[in-house]
């Protein structure tokens, strides 16, 4: 997929998000560890469809991913999710294998990130 | 009070976020069976719909809101990452009369959900109106709204009745026509319109299912009322 968004989290929207809630600190923490959690669920019902080449599985785990990361700001991964989507929907796994490899990297950068600025250590947030 | 049907918890803390800020109620559905259970027994003004749920499709769940006539008119506004022209299409059909794309942006999900709410019934009548109309005061309109509730409950038990037993359709109709005035007294706009839509002066099966589902959401309007859960004009008067 080329070309992707850059840098893994577009930290504006993290910003906009924040600005929610009266804690806005407290809102984003929770924000953070339910997609990572939500997330790291995915990516197994992901490995799972793919292995047993189900389709339909893989296109509405990818399509889940697809949504979730938009809203928080993970681009990168939203724009994989949505090509691995189609890859799902027209059951083209060839495409799909190296999508899935390139998704799990993505998503332990967007942990990283999303752990700096879910602890504070972020400034601009 | 607004319904929220989405899977994702990471869009539904953001949009129920959203909707606490614009000073909404609303509740939370997570799958198509979920919100037709909250469709079914909840005052529901909005809808807001993912069009992808774990166990509907969204144009399904719509068309299945769409079927039942006590909640058919109650609009609602698609929430999707995309949507190709037959989708937009078949969801239109069936009372969509928005969609809004993913990722949600503030400022025109405000403005969106804001222009939407505009098209819902309006279920009471304002506070302002209602004292135009009658010299009322918070002490005196609550009981008034406990007695209409009770009329309400009064009305389904004579529905309930004859499902079994062919009723006196005299004492059936005056019996409703009662309720209607007292709803009408109260301000429950959305009560007299049920009414007036779903009560044709006949026993006929499908007529009292309608009536009595209808009035199963009308009851739960009226709690929410005395509870001062809704953040309607008239409601801030009486609570």
């Amino acid at each position: 997929v080329d070309p992707l968004p850059d840098p893994s989290v577009d930290l504006s929207v993290l910003e906009m998000l924040r600005s929610l809630e009266d804690d806005g600190d407290a809102f984003i923490a929770g924000l953070v560890a339910t997609y990572v959690s939500d997330t790291t669920e995915r990516m197994a019902v992901l490995r799972k469809a793919f292995a047993q080449r189900n389709s339909e599985a893989l296109e509405r785990a990818a399509h889940a991913i697809k949504g979730s990361s938009a809203n928080i700001g993970a681009r990168r991964m939203a724009a994989l999710g949505g090509t691995l989507q189609d890859a799902g929907k027209a059951g083209d796994f060839a495409t799909a294998a190296p999508m899935i490899a390139e998704l799990e990297g993505e998503f332990l950068r967007v942990q990283d990130r999303l752990a700096i600025v879910a602890n504070g250590r972020y400034s601009g947030i | 009070m607004i319904l929220l049907i989405e899977d994702d918890l990471v869009t539904c803390h953001i949009i129920t976020a959203l909707l606490k800020r614009m000073r909404h109620t609303y509740c939370e559905a997570h799958t198509g069976a979920e919100a037709m259970e909250l469709l079914r027994t909840q005052p529901i003004d909005l809808v807001i719909a993912d069009m992808m749920l774990p166990d509907a499709n969204g144009i399904d769940l719509l068309e299945q809101k769409y079927n039942l006539p006590y909640v058919s008119d109650i609009p609602v506004v698609c929430c999707t990452a995309q949507a190709d022209i037959e989708t937009v299409e078949a969801a239109m059909g069936f009372g969509a009369i928005d969609f809004v794309k993913k990722p949600i942006v503030v400022q025109s999900f405000t403005q969106r959900i804001n222009r939407a709410i505009e098209r819902a019934p309006v279920r009471w009548e304002s506070w302002r109106d209602m004292s135009k109309r009658m010299p009322f005061y918070s002490r005196t309109i609550k009981p008034m709204l406990g007695i209409a509730q009770q009329m309400l409950g009064e009305l389904d038990e004579a529905l309930a009745n004859a499902e079994t037993a062919a009723p006196d359709m005299t004492e059936l109709s005056a019996l409703v026509s009662r309720v209607r005035g007292a709803a009408a007294n109260v301000g429950a706009l959305r009560t007299v319109q049920q009414i007036d839509k779903l009560w044709h002066g006949t026993i006929e099966e499908k007529t009292i299912e309608h009536l009595r589902a209808a009035l199963v959401i009308e009851r739960a309007g009226f709690d929410e009322m005395l509870a001062g859960r809704t953040s309607n004009e008239s409601m801030q008067a009486v609570g």
